[in-house]
């Protein structure tokens, strides 16, 4: 198998090791060495609020601005990898230049960490695209990473949102952005534990924003889980 | 868009878009094209498995043209046959440089055979003068109104090639296509491009010139080799250039499918520089120590106070820094630095290095080829490691005594043991030195000396 990223041959090693393990071979998809250029993030050293990068677990500034705004808990994002360069070329590759076959990186890196969630009954809810994006892009990219994992399309965005993409947008247009979001069935969130799966975690405002539909609609819980910060 | 953009190119076109301004001659291509279990993508002719291709809106794309645009299968790719609209030029050739009578002899050779639609390999050493043989044979198609398509693997000799043509044939429209380059795309009578571009051409290229052709990523890459059967017209001729033939070029002299034409002389009439093997059986460990042995420090030291710039090359990026510290203790001589691919000064360290203000360069495989330093000696250190094929070894040698201002330069390959990529390098440079003594030979007594440069 090739390394998706950089064509390279990949070395599978220990086999020993893996032919005593007795599963099945996992296919990597991703080569050693550009694997490590992807910063995974370690629960000691992240803002316990938005699962930022940082030396110490205490609240960051934007976490405390969002406890000012909001009433309850904050989300308690977490998030698996440090939005570094090489996780910025990876968003550009997979998401703007639509190279669907990267979702296939991180899928068991993120099957494992919402698999921690959904053996305590959480719900997996993936956060949506515009269908206007939907017909462009082909694919909903993070849909494309839960491949691996059970999750229940809850959210859909409003017919009447405004249109535009999200990352065009600096950080004081997008804090101002009105609920973009509409439940498709309200009945199946009330008293259930909410997972919000999303891709990148910037300003917090779309997932806050998803998180105060959940709560309206009688969620016991919402977290969040990103694949970068 | 224009219309001259679609002449011997592949333009994408959104299924939406409106094309009424094209005329009924434009050929429809739809991009990808799905059969049973595969998807073809009619821009890089590659089969794709329907798996790696699908995308969940019920399209497929293909993954492997990625890096030019995404395709998929609601797109249509257009093209207008190329027509050739360029003006008449009686005498192209702004160059006012002469060629030697080996040279001379060689661009005859290879002017006959591309009149006449044939594909040839010209198999040059290393500094033999490879871009100024073309000349003439460029001119020639320049009358007769041919399109001209220059590509090699390697960004660096693109950007060296493109200021050399253009002081050549200064009349003739030119540009410059690569992945990082700073130009757009424009009809043009001479393209200058990397061998990925060739993917965006149709029945484009009168003459496709490869310069370099046994280079990574073009050797052995089958979506590249399908790029120059699609790039070049039906009835046009193929020109590879390269100083180190790969095995699969040979065969295809052997079937007559390639011409052949040889260069074992430099443009200087010297011979190439024969390495010199040093064994060092323990350099990693010593080099991990920060020390080198004193067989190597001392030709070294010889080299920098005679003032010679000199190239160490290294089998890994990860080696550079420590070398760099270990050579820092012995030489007295502060002008050195590292470069390596990803290395964001790349581009003005080699420029330093050519303006002689930096002494001692060290870097990895990607300098093995397409630069030019005069008067340099070369280094080789770890030489028998994996990285260093014959190929590469043959080039690294080549670098040194390219200029007439020193024709002789000095290569030493220090090595932990003898391999056979390094003994069939050493044969292959004693071979071609053999043959250029022969032919030195009978040059001097036909030629007047005079002729020879």
């Amino acid at each position: 198998m090739h390394c998706l990223k950089c064509q390279r041959l990949i070395q599978n090693k220990s086999l020993l090791k893996w032919f005593f393990s007795w599963t099945p071979i996992e296919q990597e998809n991703l080569c050693a060495v550009c694997r490590a250029d992807f910063l995974s993030l370690k629960s000691e050293s992240i803002c316990s609020g938005c699962g930022r990068f940082q030396t110490t677990p205490e609240l960051c500034s934007d976490c405390h601005e969002w406890q000012r705004k909001i009433t309850g808990d904050l989300l308690k994002n977490r998030a698996l990898y440090c939005y570094n360069q090489a996780m910025k070329d990876y968003f550009l590759n997979y998401k703007f230049h639509g190279n669907y076959q990267w979702r296939l990186f991180f899928q068991s890196a993120i099957a494992k960490e919402v698999g921690k969630f959904t053996h305590q009954g959480w719900l997996a809810v993936p956060i949506p695209i515009s269908d206007q994006t939907w017909q462009q892009r082909g694919f909903n990219q993070v849909e494309g990473l839960l491949e691996k994992v059970s999750f229940k399309r809850l959210l859909k965005i409003k017919a009447n949102s405004n249109k535009g993409v999200q990352s065009k947008r600096n950080r004081q247009q997008r804090l101002k952005m009105p609920q973009p979001f509409e439940l498709n069935d309200k009945i199946q969130v009330n008293d259930k534990k909410i997972l919000l799966i999303d891709d990148v975690y910037t300003t917090g405002r779309t997932l806050y924003h998803a998180r105060s539909l959940m709560l309206a609609a009688g969620a016991a819980n919402v977290k969040s889980l990103t694949l970068a910060r | 868009m224009q219309l001259e953009d679609f002449y011997g190119r592949l333009v994408k076109v959104a299924g939406q878009e409106n094309v009424a301004y094209l005329p009924a001659t434009a050929k429809k291509i739809s991009a990808i094209e799905i059969t049973g279990k595969y998807i073809i993508c009619h821009r890089c002719n590659q089969k794709t498995n329907k798996q790696l291709a699908f995308l969940p809106n019920g399209n497929y794309y293909c993954p492997q043209c990625i890096q030019f645009g995404r395709l998929t299968s609601q797109d249509l790719l257009y093209t207008i046959a190329e027509p050739n609209r360029f003006p008449l030029q009686t005498a192209p050739l702004t160059w006012s440089g002469k060629l030697s009578a080996l040279q001379q002899g060689c661009a005859v050779d290879l002017q006959l055979q591309t009149s006449r639609k044939k594909d040839f390999l010209l198999w040059a050493v290393t500094g033999a003068g490879k871009t100024e043989i073309l000349f003439p044979t460029i001119a020639a198609a320049l009358k007769r109104r041919e399109r001209i398509c220059i590509a090699t693997p390697r960004i660096d000799v693109c950007n060296e090639l493109y200021p050399r043509l253009s002081a050549a044939f200064k009349q003739t429209s030119m540009v410059l296509l690569h992945g990082s380059s700073s130009m757009d795309y424009r009809y043009s009578q001479i393209v200058i491009c990397t061998t990925h571009q060739l993917l965006k051409f149709k029945n484009a290229f009168d003459l496709l010139i490869i310069d370099e052709a046994d280079a990574f990523p073009f050797k052995g890459n089958r979506l590249l080799q399908t790029a120059v059967t699609n790039a070049r017209k039906k009835i046009s001729s193929l020109l590879l250039l390269t100083a180190t033939p790969t095995s699969e070029m040979l065969r295809k002299v052997k079937q007559h499918q390639l011409k052949l034409g040889y260069l074992p002389l430099r443009f200087h009439g010297h011979l190439l520089p024969v390495p010199q093997i040093i064994l060092l059986p323990s350099w990693k460990k010593q080099l991990q120590r920060q020390k080198l042995a004193q067989n190597i420090i001392r030709p070294l030291q010889k080299w920098l106070q005679a003032g010679w710039p000199v190239l160490v090359f290294a089998p890994q990026i990860s080696l550079l820094e420590l070398l760099k510290t270990s050579l820092k203790q012995f030489t007295t001589n502060q002008h050195l630095t590292t470069v390596f691919a990803a290395d964001p000064h790349r581009i003005e360290k080699v420029q330093q290095m050519r303006e002689e203000s930096c002494q001692l360069l060290i870097t990895t495989t990607i300098l093995e080829r397409g630069v030019t330093f005069p008067k340099l000696n070369v280094l080789v250190i770890g030489a028998d490691e994996p990285v260093f094929t014959e190929e590469a070894l043959v080039q690294i040698a080549g670098r040194a005594g390219r200029s007439s201002q020193r024709p002789v330069g000095e290569v030493i390959f220090a090595c932990s043991m003898l391999n056979r990529n390094l003994s069939r390098a050493i044969r292959q440079i004693k071979f071609l030195n053999h043959e250029g003594a022969k032919l030195n030979n009978n040059a001097l007594s036909k030629v007047p000396t005079s002729d020879t440069k």
